[in-house]
């Protein structure tokens, strides 16, 4: 079921973006738009300073999203049944500045499923996060993703307030 | 072919040695997973906190000169808190395996590995979690079980250079 899942949530994500698939951050920022199709945007300002948000996300993102993950799901037949293997790989970027820290996150399948149109060469977005000082000891963070992703948004929200779980990438 | 598959005591006839040779393959370990030989000191303590049928192992793997991860067994986390001995003064690769089996997503299995180098005399505390589809894994070194200790840097296979280890 899974199996099918995500290559449709990329084909939500091309729908979103009219044409092709965000290439960039900043395109997928603007295809995750509030009040699209299962777009996703959380604001959030979380009581840190922004170089710790900002090193919760070099430190966590590596050790958590850095990951080849393979399913494999067995569909009965009468000869047993039949296995399919998807392989994919998570590739988390972090980039910190003076004033602002970026989180993107990508997927790229490898085995089991052919991507569709042209699509980055880490992969296709799954989420991007902002992180900005606000002020003494607080920052702003703005995660923009798919729904669908729930658990990845979760485990970013929770770096950014200083929890350090990792999303399980197969559920 | 199809008529032998709809008779059920062909079936059944065809299904019987199969079995046995998939529990000939458990008995003689040719699964791939062996029991990591745990007759060491204990001086990994693992802490384990986790959702209903999550199943947690942990794999120990040496790691050479060149990197190269060699495969020592598993040994399934079902205690609250297990105890491992695992050897000091060498590089080794932990991995914590979550795995779970469910009717709508199949069998699934989430790692989280780490190389560590153990001291002798000092004992490794490692916290693994499982909660709601969200996991983590912190290994503190101490000198008791009793200590604060300090927590163990997280370092990739991946960031494993040949000869500088």
């Amino acid at each position: 079921m899974k199996k099918f899942l995500l290559p449709l949530l990329l084909v939500v994500v091309l729908l979103l973006s009219g044409c092709g698939a965000p290439q960039t951050a900043e395109e997928f920022r603007k295809v995750i738009a509030p009040g699209h199709l299962m777009a996703k945007v959380i604001n959030l300002e979380v009581d840190r300073p922004f170089s710790e948000v900002a090193g919760s996300f070099k430190k966590m993102a590596p050790q958590c999203l850095n990951k080849r993950v393979e399913t494999r799901s067995t569909t009965p037949n009468r000869y047993g049944g039949a296995t399919s293997v998807v392989v994919s790989e998570y590739t988390p970027t972090v980039i910190v500045g003076k004033d602002k820290a970026e989180l993107h996150v990508q997927m790229k399948y490898v085995q089991g499923v052919k991507s569709i149109g042209k699509e980055p060469a880490a992969g296709n977005y799954l989420l991007v996060a902002d992180a900005v000082p606000a002020g003494k000891n607080k920052t702003k963070v703005t995660i923009y993703s798919v729904s669908v992703y729930k658990r990845l948004i979760a485990a970013v929200e929770n770096w950014s307030k200083g929890d350090h779980l990792c999303p399980d990438l197969t559920q | 072919m199809k008529r032998i598959l709809n008779d059920g005591r062909n079936t059944a006839a065809m299904i019987r040695p199969a079995v046995f040779l998939l529990v000939l393959v458990a008995i003689t370990g040719c699964s791939g997973i062996k029991t990591y030989p745990n007759t060491m000191d204990k001086n990994l303590f693992v802490d384990l906190k986790k959702d209903r049928g999550v199943r947690v192992s942990l794999d120990v793997y040496d790691v050479d000169a060149n990197c190269r991860a060699g495969y020592r067994g598993t040994v399934q986390l079902d205690a609250k808190v297990s105890e491992v001995g695992i050897p000091t003064s060498k590089w080794l690769f932990l991995s914590f395996n979550f795995a779970r089996s469910s009717i709508i997503f199949g069998n699934s299995s989430m790692g989280h590995g780490t190389m560590i180098k153990a001291r002798r005399g000092k004992i490794y505390r490692a916290k693994a979690i499982y909660r709601d589809d969200m996991y983590s894994v912190e290994i503190r070194e101490a000198d008791s079980r009793d200590a604060e200790g300090r927590e163990m840097e997280h370092i990739e296979l991946s960031e494993c250079k040949p000869g500088e280890r």
